[in-house]
């Protein structure tokens, strides 16, 4: 603030009214917030710069611990349903809870841990993903929206980052346990110290769960039946989705350094139902991931300069056990005794580095640059197969025995790598006291399919107080996989000359917050999706190819409110509404609408209440499907919590209260489509160590 | 008139380029935040009744000895605390305390604590610092930042004694409470 009198007086008297006014307006904003919310106040996803989230130039929302548990959730995924525009699909394959942002698929969605992609060459997620469990979770934040210029690949409708609890960050030690429904059971701990001068941090979590057993009256082996006059389909059956979970992180910082170790590992996973909708009771799968991240963060290199750098390495493993049962014993008229089976394995690493500086030397000016560079490496892959085209690339006969065609261009996938070489560049422009403009650009190489450039423009004005605007464009992509670039299967040729699939999105955002108790959003956007790749039929051709291939369009409207209607009780609703045009490309599992409603009390200083409510409504078939459209359905859960005791916190759970028949869509295989978890009860043990900070 | 606008001028670039003194200060984000702490202190502390005099409803949040806190602090003014209007009143000397409900504690008095805080241990003034170790040595409540946080510790035993309730919300998200 240092003025000189040859400055025109005029800008003198703007800029101080002006300091004055920003810094009314940011007092005013804070004390809008609750003191749990002044707590966890820290926003770094956005722009990576703090700033308070409604002006921050994207639809970010951010969700702390305490919003977690409040609500029960035991898992990532199910906080995720409650954000608007966001819906969660249990797919049929291992009931793999899929992330999608506003009426795409979940491959349009960038899911990171700590800012590292979870993006793997072949299976997006991670082909047994199950979330991620709640204990480990100091806070997610998410972008709707598009988030390649600042994040790259796959950030084309929404951006979720989880922070998870490490060193320096952890305030207290503690252990839990959980027991409830499904034979479901787990336990976690925390620990987080300072040992000559080193955080350290600790958290793991284990479970184990029987899944719910939906029943299946006729599935996709029900289907050849028909056609082969045979009876060896297992339906009507229960498909079982049991699962245990392990996942251990330990953390040291330091100084400007943090390291974080992180092991994940999935277990005994039962896939229910084949990717062909055919009941598989057989599969013990397993996968496990190791990451091993170096971070620096110096927000004062010099007077100007701030820098971070990353260095991270990852190491997965998927495995499909014994193998999928594709089709049951006796399938094809009896030529498959022990039905026919594909035995799977692959393991992949990735090297990242990553260095970006922070510069604010320029009056008004935030800018950030950095560079990055990634090397991912799908380094073994088997598969035996008894069905399909075998190591010579002639279909195996009928009855055969299981064969290998690994390190053949028939498996499902190549031994290849892949590098990325990356640019990106941002400016935060205070334009005036109340307008503010985001400009972002990213370039990405990529060794196989070449370069993309993403930009992103977030014009935020802070029309008064109570009324902040946001005008927001962007740019992105989703790069081929490696099965769409590279591997042959029964179904379809790869396409080594493909474009990465583009999304481009206009978006407008009213907030208004009429009192310092009440908030309220508006989101309008119009999402433009283009060159989706798919295998098409060419009509030369007798097998199918990927190619990138037709436009699809979706608008969209989000509404929320937040409602502190007295300091014991806050009440907060959305409500969604995609509109997608008709094209072959839309996301037919997607519902048209939702909405949620939840109620948080604190009926004695002791005791949380809350309840919640999820409708998802209007799910229609795609054209060649001649089953009913999906009924709507509402899912009510509620959550006591007391912490009278101390050290001590007690928690129980009703999921699902009025036991609704709730389905998710299935391919017209699974005929009766799949039913959700009914009724469920769980009940939890939670001790805090006393701290000695 | 001429001369009347040229002193308003001249007034006004003298406010332009001595805004520091001019009291609008550039606080940073974390010192505002930290006024809002405090603010927060206050709406979840029951004083006893007998402290709100029926012709007097305005809460004081006196400041004793000097940093950037306490000059943030001003900013609270005329803000309300359920039906209290809050009031910053800066003061002078420990041994003239009298009227204030909430007395931070500066940092310049870090040598001072003891001798700030035992004469009016008894009396129902929450005391708040960012001192280190200012719970052990006779305060109420100290702040502090961790990891871009600002977290604080309680002393409930001092404020009880002094007549203070502290409401249990706010004694949850305190990392330490001493009882």
């Amino acid at each position: 603030m240092a003025y000189r009198i040859k400055i025109p007086l005029v800008v003198c008297l703007l800029t101080s009214f002006s300091v004055y006014a920003v810094h009314d307006r940011q007092l005013d904003h804070y004390i809008s917030l609750s003191l749990e919310e002044l707590m966890e106040l820290e926003v770094t996803i956005s722009t990576e710069t703090k700033k308070p989230l409604s002006q921050a130039p994207a639809a970010v929302t951010v969700l702390t611990a305490e919003d977690i548990k409040a609500t029960g959730a035991t898992n990532l995924v199910d906080i995720l349903e409650t954000v608007p525009g966001i819906h969660v699909r249990a797919n049929q394959f291992a009931f793999r809870p899929l992330v999608q942002f506003r009426g795409t698929n979940a491959n349009q969605t960038l899911l990171m841990i700590n800012g590292a992609s979870m993006r793997d060459l072949m299976w997006g997620f991670g082909i047994f993903w199950k979330g991620l469990p709640s204990s480990i979770i100091e806070r997610v934040e998410i972008i709707r929206g598009p988030g390649s210029a600042l994040f790259g690949a796959d950030a084309s409708a929404g951006v979720v980052n989880v922070i998870t609890k490490t060193a320096g960050k952890i305030e207290h030690s503690e252990a839990g346990m959980r027991s409830g429904s499904f034979n479901t059971n787990s336990g976690w701990l925390q620990y987080g110290d300072n040992w000559n001068g080193f955080d350290i941090g600790l958290t793991a979590d284990l479970s184990s769960t029987d899944g719910h057993e939906p029943f299946v009256e006729r599935d996709g082996q029900t289907q050849q039946d028909i056609t082969l006059n045979t009876t060896v389909s297992l339906a009507p059956e229960s498909a079982n989705y049991g699962w245990d979970n392990q996942d251990i992180r330990l953390s040291v910082a330091k100084g400007d350094w943090r390291l974080h170790m992180d092991y994940m590992r999935h277990s005994d996973v039962e896939i229910g139902l084949t990717g062909a909708g055919v009941l598989d009771p057989l599969t013990a799968a397993e996968d496990s991931r190791f990451n091993l991240d170096l971070l620096y963060n110096n927000p004062d290199l010099s007077d100007a300069w701030g820098m971070d750098m990353e260095l991270r390495y990852q190491d997965l493993d998927y495995s499909s056990g014994d193998g999928f049962q594709e089709r049951p014993p006796g399938a094809f008229n009896g030529e498959y005794p022990q039905g026919v089976i594909n035995r799977m394995r692959s393991a992949e690493r990735r090297v990242a580095f990553e260095v970006s500086g922070l510069y604010t030397g320029f009056d008004s000016h935030l800018l950030r640059l950095g560079t990055g560079y990634t090397w991912q490496d799908l380094y073994f892959v088997k598969q035996l197969i008894n069905r399909g085209i075998g190591p010579d690339g002639s279909p195996l006969p009928p009855g055969s025995q299981l064969v290998d065609v690994s390190d053949t261009a028939f498996a499902f996938a190549p031994e290849k790598t892949r590098t990325i070489r990356y640019l990106f560049f941002q400016d935060i422009w205070s334009l005036l006291d109340d307008w503010q403009l985001t400009a972002g650009v990213r370039y990405d190489n990529y060794s196989d399919f070449g370069d993309t450039v993403n930009p992103r423009l977030a014009l935020v004005w802070q029309a008064t107080e109570k009324v902040t605007t946001k005008l927001l464009y962007g740019k992105a992509f989703r790069p081929p996989s490696f099965q769409e670039l590279f591997a042959e299967t029964s179904f379809s040729k790869p396409n080594p000359d493909l474009d990465p699939e583009r999304s481009e999105t206009v978006e407008l955002i009213l907030s208004f917050m009429p009192s310092g108790n009440l908030n309220i959003g508006l989101h309008l956007y119009r999402l433009k999706q283009s060159d989706f790749i798919r295998a098409v039929r060419l009509s030369d051709q007798a097998d199918r190819q990927f190619l990138n291939t037709g436009k699809h369009t979706i608008r969209g409207v989000e509404l929320e409110t937040k409602w502190q209607v007295a300091e014991q009780l806050r009440l907060s609703a959305n409500y969604t509404l995609r509109d997608s045009d008709d094209s072959e490309f839309r996301a037919i599992h997607e519902p048209k609408q939702d909405a949620y409603l939840r109620a948080d009390w604190r009926f004695s200083p002791d005791w949380h209440w809350n309840v919640e409510a999820n409708w998802i409504g209007g799910r229609t078939r795609g054209s060649s499907d001649a089953r009913d459209a999906l009924d709507d359905h509402t899912i009510t859960d509620t959550t006591f919590r007391y912490s009278g005791i101390d050290g001590w916190e007690f928690a129980f759970s009703v999921n699902n209260i009025f036991d609704v028949d709730a389905r998710e869509h299935t391919a017209s295989s699974v005929y009766n489509d799949l039913s959700l978890p009914e009724r469920s009860l769980y009940a939890e043990i939670l001790y805090k160590f006393p701290t000695n900070l | 008139m001429t001369t009347r606008l040229l002193i308003h001028i001249t007034l006004a670039l003298l406010w332009g380029i001595s805004s520091p003194v001019a009291g609008i200060e550039q606080h940073s984000e974390e010192t505002l935040l930290k006024a809002v702490f405090i603010y927060n202190f206050a709406k979840f502390t029951r004083w006893p009744a007998t402290t709100w005099s029926t012709n007097n409803s305005s809460l004081r949040i006196c400041t004793i000895g000097d940093d950037e806190l306490s000059r943030a602090l001003v900013q609270l003014n005329d803000k309300k605390v359920r039906e209290h209007t809050v009031i910053i009143e800066p003061r002078e000397f420990e041994n003239s305390l009298g009227g204030c409900h909430v007395l931070y504690i500066a940092r310049s008095m870090r040598h001072m604590v003891k001798r700030t805080t035992n004469p009016i241990h008894l009396e129902p003034i929450l005391t708040v610092s960012e001192i280190k170790d200012f719970t052990k040595h006779g305060g109420m409540i100290e702040l502090y930042r961790i990891q871009g946080r600002i977290r604080f510790k309680i002393n409930l035993r001092t404020a009880r004694d002094a007549g203070l309730d502290l409401s249990s919300r706010l004694l949850k998200l305190a990392v330490e409470v001493q009882r």
